[in-house]
Formats: C-alpha cells, structure tokens, sequence
C-alpha cells in the first residue's frame, strides 16, 4: 500500500532554508537576484544584508556576476525565474558557469508549468532539454520540501555548477519512507508493482494520486518513482523496480523525452516490452497555455488529459 | 586627470624611456611572432589582435599592473574580446604561463592553444569568444574584491563592436551602481568590427560619454603611445575613486602592416602569396 501524503510547505522557503543555514557556518555565502523576491530571501537579507544583491532585471548579467564571484572564491546562489534565467541567460550559464565548471548554485522557481496563468513566458517547460546537454551541471527536480532541502545541501557542498528547479506552488509531503532511495530519487510502493508512475519534480504528487487510485479501484500492484535528481538516474540501479511491471505512465510538463529514452534502455537490457500507456500532453499542446492544465488532477481528468484507457490497465492480467 | 595624458605627467626620463624602448621592441616582436603563427595554420584573427598590443605589453609587462599567470593573487585580466587571443597568447608565455613550443602549437587539435581563450590554458580564468561577458564577469571578481577589502585591479579588454552587447550596459549599470572603482575596463576602439565599422552600425562617440553619465570616469588616450598608455595605469594604481574606469583607447585595426591597417577587410582574413613577405618585411623592419 503506497503511504498518504501530508502538507508540505512553500518550495522557495525550504530552499532558502538550506541557504540561510549554510550562511550560518560559513562566510563565503553570495545571492545573487534579478529582482526577485521571496520570504526566505527576505529572511536572508536580515541575517546577512551585506551578500545579498539585486542585479537589476538583467538575467545576462546575473550569470556573468556569479561567475566572477565564483571566480573569487564565493559560494554563489542564484534565484530568478527558470524560464527566465536559461531563456535569456543561457549563453552565459553555458559559456561562464558550466564551461568553466563553478560551483554556483542556480535555484530555478517556475518548473513546468507552475506559474500557470502567469503565461507562456515565465513556463519552466525547455529548461531541462537546454541543461541536460550541458556536462558538469547536475540537475534537480526536487518533487517536495523535503527533496528541496536535500537537493540544495547537496548543491552547497558540491564543486560543479547546480540547478534545482522548483515548483512556485506548495505540494505535498509524503507520510512515510521509500522502499528504494536513489540518491535523491526514490520509489514508493511494491516489490512486485506491476504499473509504475513516473514523474519528473512536483509531477509526483498527481502520480502520487493517479497510482494510489488504480490501486484501491483496480487492485493493481503499484510503484511510483519519484525523480527528483535528473543527474542522478543510474539506469543500472532502477531495474529492480521494473522486474515485474507491465506499463508506466509518465508524469511531467517539460518537453525533455529523456523518461521515454530510459524505458527503451530498460526494456533493451531486462527484455522486456513495457509499455508507456499514459504520457502528458505534447509540447505543441502546452506551449502557449495559460493555465496549469496537467496539475492537481483528479483521476477520471487524468485518465483524460493522459489519453490513459482504463482497460488498458487490466491487459494481460488475469 | 583630464582626459588627454599628457607626456609633461613622467617622471624620471631616462629610464622611463628605456622602459619604452623596450616595450615597443617586444611590441613589434609579438606582431611578428602573431602573424607568423597565423600564416602558419593559415587561420587567426590578426588585425583584431594586433590592436591591443601595445596596451598589452604595459599591461603584462611593464611592471605597472601585478597581472600575473596565478589567478588567485594580484590584479586579474580578462580578455573579453576573445577573438584578440592572438596577442593574449604571447603575453602569456612571456610571464611565463607555458612556453614558445607551446606558443607554436596554435590550432594543433591535440594542443590547449585554440582559436579563442579557454581556462584550460594556463593563466587564463575564462572562456570567451562570444562577445559581451567579459565585463560582467569583471564586476563580479571586482565586487569581491571589494568585498574582501582586497585593493587588486580587474583589467577587462573589450572591443569596440562589442560594446554592442546588451549585456555590456547591463555590466555598466551594475558596476557603477556597486560602485567598484577597481575594475579598470580598456575599449580597444580600432573604429572596426568584422564586416563593417562600428559607426555604421551606430557606435558613435557619444557613446563613452552616455557611459560617464550612468556613473563611470571616462578618460581616452592613444592606444598605441606608451607614454599615454604608462601614464594612464600609473593613475589607475594611484586613483581613490569609487566609480569604475573606463579607459578609450584609439587604435588602428591591423597597426603595423600597412596594407591592413584601419580596413574592414581583414578581419580574419589573411594574405596571400608576395603580400605575405611584404608584411613580414614589414613587420621585422619595426623591430630594432
């Protein structure tokens, strides 16, 4: 049985939770915004004033700044909007952070779609596709707070260059531990789970509740990998969770296909034929939106919007 | 400090002019020692390098600045118009970063020396080559410095086209706003970019004064007088001011082959056949 979910809190605070910790043992600390607020950033101009500066709306120069502060020695965070940031600013996190490998922390809030109704032009939705081909740059996707203070301790301590992508709204927690943690990545759910939802950040907690479903409607063995390290996935380390499994359904919002790419490898080395029968909209139907269609979904509307058939569940079952 | 230098600022004569004398020798020897090397490939971006030259030969070697290959103590420079590496390159091996069989390996594929800087050189921090970062990277090692109470330069070489970029004004506003007087930024304003000049395309003289407006002292000199260019870092090193400097320095593109000086045609082209020997000749009869 796949354990509840609780509360969580807001994704920006429990990142600069970390931060403002890390600020209390060390002295090298430097945030760097282009004109963003938060109430953890707030919280950190009281503590430390003097190594908290606003860059201006210049997305550009924020990256080109952090680099040379890191250059000079400081442990540099950068927070903006994702969108934003590896939109307009992606030459120079190219060229200036990840070629030169610096160890700046980039905590990137919007991921997929999470601003909504903001519009297309603050949607986390090609970042990932830009940052994956970048060697050195280690990827988080945290799916929760807990994930989202992890993920930014590890990034603090570590001498490449990190993004962590964030939700912009507060998602869930989940009561209970893993039976499998990779890293930062983990599984919820049975040994012998035979439908694995998959879910890139804080898709988890609609895969959460899509796999919790199937599981008391359909009495279907269930699993949930839950990626939230994108860096991290060992494809050699996830077959165990896949002996049994007859399908996945993919939850995320971004246009990255890398999910898809790793079961092709699963079913290449376990010989398998598993078969993905529910995969969110495509790019072309998300680019543009203006609403946060693909979250928060009950099961019949993600049944729907993930073109899953209900039937399709019980093939090849007894 | 007005804007113009002026020559009656030296101090003793006469060695001062033997510190001149030998910076133009090493001068003509680098623009020689640059061409060779790119006729050798037959590749590089010559004129944009032989621009700087003379500013880099006081910046590396006059003694006036503490550059050095350590990067982590002394005053920094960055080149941010990569394309001028040429001339970077033998600075470098003249403090000693690797050495002349190194300097010959330009664009060997198997050889660190490529077509613009790369930190997997030795003494150089940053990659560059597109244009536009170099400053913004500057203030951000200026700004802990600063923050470190640390009285060393950043040094930021840019081009003139560059100034282009819209993430050079955004490097400007910030440095002034932070008031980082330490960082020292050098326009090698050669008047030229690659296909046309920078006042066709709307780079124009009014320019350096918008820049003192958002909050930068602004002084010109001629990019090829030793005299102006010592006079210019002996007031950097004495200077207590709060706003950042931008130096304008007036170059020709291509200084030292006549043929290809102040032109837009050679920007990364080469010559060919007799040309060649006539730029050599050219280019060995400046040196003493």
């Amino acid at each position: 049985m796949l354990p509840k979910l609780v509360p969580g809190t807001d994704p920006r605070d429990a990142a600069f939770e970390e931060v403002l910790s890390y600020a209390s043992e060390n002295s090298d600390l430097v945030v760097l915004t282009n004109d963003m607020g938060a109430q953890g950033l707030d919280k950190l101009k009281e503590v430390v004033p003097q190594r908290v500066f606003n860059v201006g709306i210049a997305e550009q120069n924020l990256f080109t700044i952090a680099s040379g502060m890191a250059l000079s020695g400081f442990k540099v965070v950068v927070f903006g909007i994702s969108a934003h940031l590896f939109g307009r600013g992606y030459e120079q996190f190219r060229n200036d952070i990840a070629l030169t490998n610096l160890p700046v922390v980039t905590i990137a809030v919007g991921a997929g779609l999470s601003y909504g109704s903001d519009g297309p032009t603050h949607h986390g939705l090609h970042d990932i596709s830009l940052l994956q081909t970048l060697p050195n740059v280690a990827i988080y996707c945290p799916s929760s707070s807990s994930c989202i203070k992890k993920s930014t301790s590890e990034a603090l301590k570590a001498d490449r260059p990190s993004v962590i992508r964030i939700d912009k709204e507060t998602v869930p927690e989940v009561e209970g531990n893993p039976l499998h943690s990779l890293g930062l990545n983990r599984f919820f759910g049975s040994e012998s789970a035979e439908t694995i939802c998959i879910s890139i950040g804080s898709k988890f907690t609609d895969a959460f509740k899509f796999a919790s479903c199937i599981e008391s409607e359909l009495g279907i063995e269930v699993g949930v990998l839950d990626i939230s390290e994108y860096t991290g996935i060992a494809v050699q380390e996830l077959l165990p969770i896949f002996q049994h499994a007859n399908e996945v359904v993919i939850f995320q919002e971004e246009t990255d296909k890398s999910i898809y790419l790793l079961i092709l490898e699963v079913n290449h080395i376990l010989g398998r034929n598993l078969r993905i029968i529910g995969r969110p909209p495509e790019p072309e139907v998300l680019f543009g939106v203006t609403t946060r269609s693909t979250y928060n979904l009950d099961f019949s509307e993600t049944l729907s919007k993930f073109k899953i058939e209900k039937a399709s569940l019980l093939v090849n079952r007894e | 400090m007005t804007d113009d230098i002026d020559a009656q600022r030296m101090g003793n004569e006469s060695s001062k002019d033997k510190l001149i004398k030998n910076l133009t020798d090493v001068s003509s020897q680098i623009r020689l020692e640059i061409f060779e090397s790119a006729i050798r490939v037959n590749k590089g971006h010559v004129p944009p390098a032989f621009s700087w030259v003379d500013i880099g030969v006081s910046l590396f070697l006059s003694g006036k600045t503490s550059i050095s290959m350590d990067l982590r103590k002394g005053d920094m420079f960055l080149l941010s118009k990569g394309h001028g590496c040429l001339t970077y390159y033998s600075l470098l091996c003249r403090i000693g970063a690797f050495t002349q069989e190194d300097l010959e390996q330009y664009l060997n594929p198997d050889h660190f020396l490529a077509g613009h800087p790369d930190p997997i050189i030795p003494g150089v921090p940053i990659v560059s080559g597109s244009l536009g970062h170099g400053l913004g990277i500057g203030a951000g090692v200026a700004l802990g410095k600063k923050i470190r109470k640390n009285c060393d330069k950043v040094y930021v070489l840019l081009g003139d086209g560059e100034l282009q970029e819209g993430s050079i004004w955004e490097a400007i506003i910030f440095a002034a706003n932070q008031s980082l007087g330490n960082l020292i930024g050098i326009v090698d304003y050669n008047k030229f970019q690659a296909t046309i000049s920078v006042l066709e395309i709307g780079i124009k003289e009014n320019i350096f004064e918008a820049i003192k407006q958002i909050g930068w002292e602004v002084v010109r000199i001629d990019g090829h007088s030793f005299v102006q260019i010592l006079n210019v870092l002996e007031y950097v090193n004495s200077r207590i001011e709060t706003k950042p400097l931008l130096i304008v320095a007036d170059t020709i593109k291509g200084k030292g082959v006549s043929f290809m000086e102040a032109s837009k045609d050679w920007h990364h082209s080469l010559p060919k056949g007799d040309s060649i020997k006539l730029a050599i000749n050219q280019l060995k009869g400046n040196i003493s």
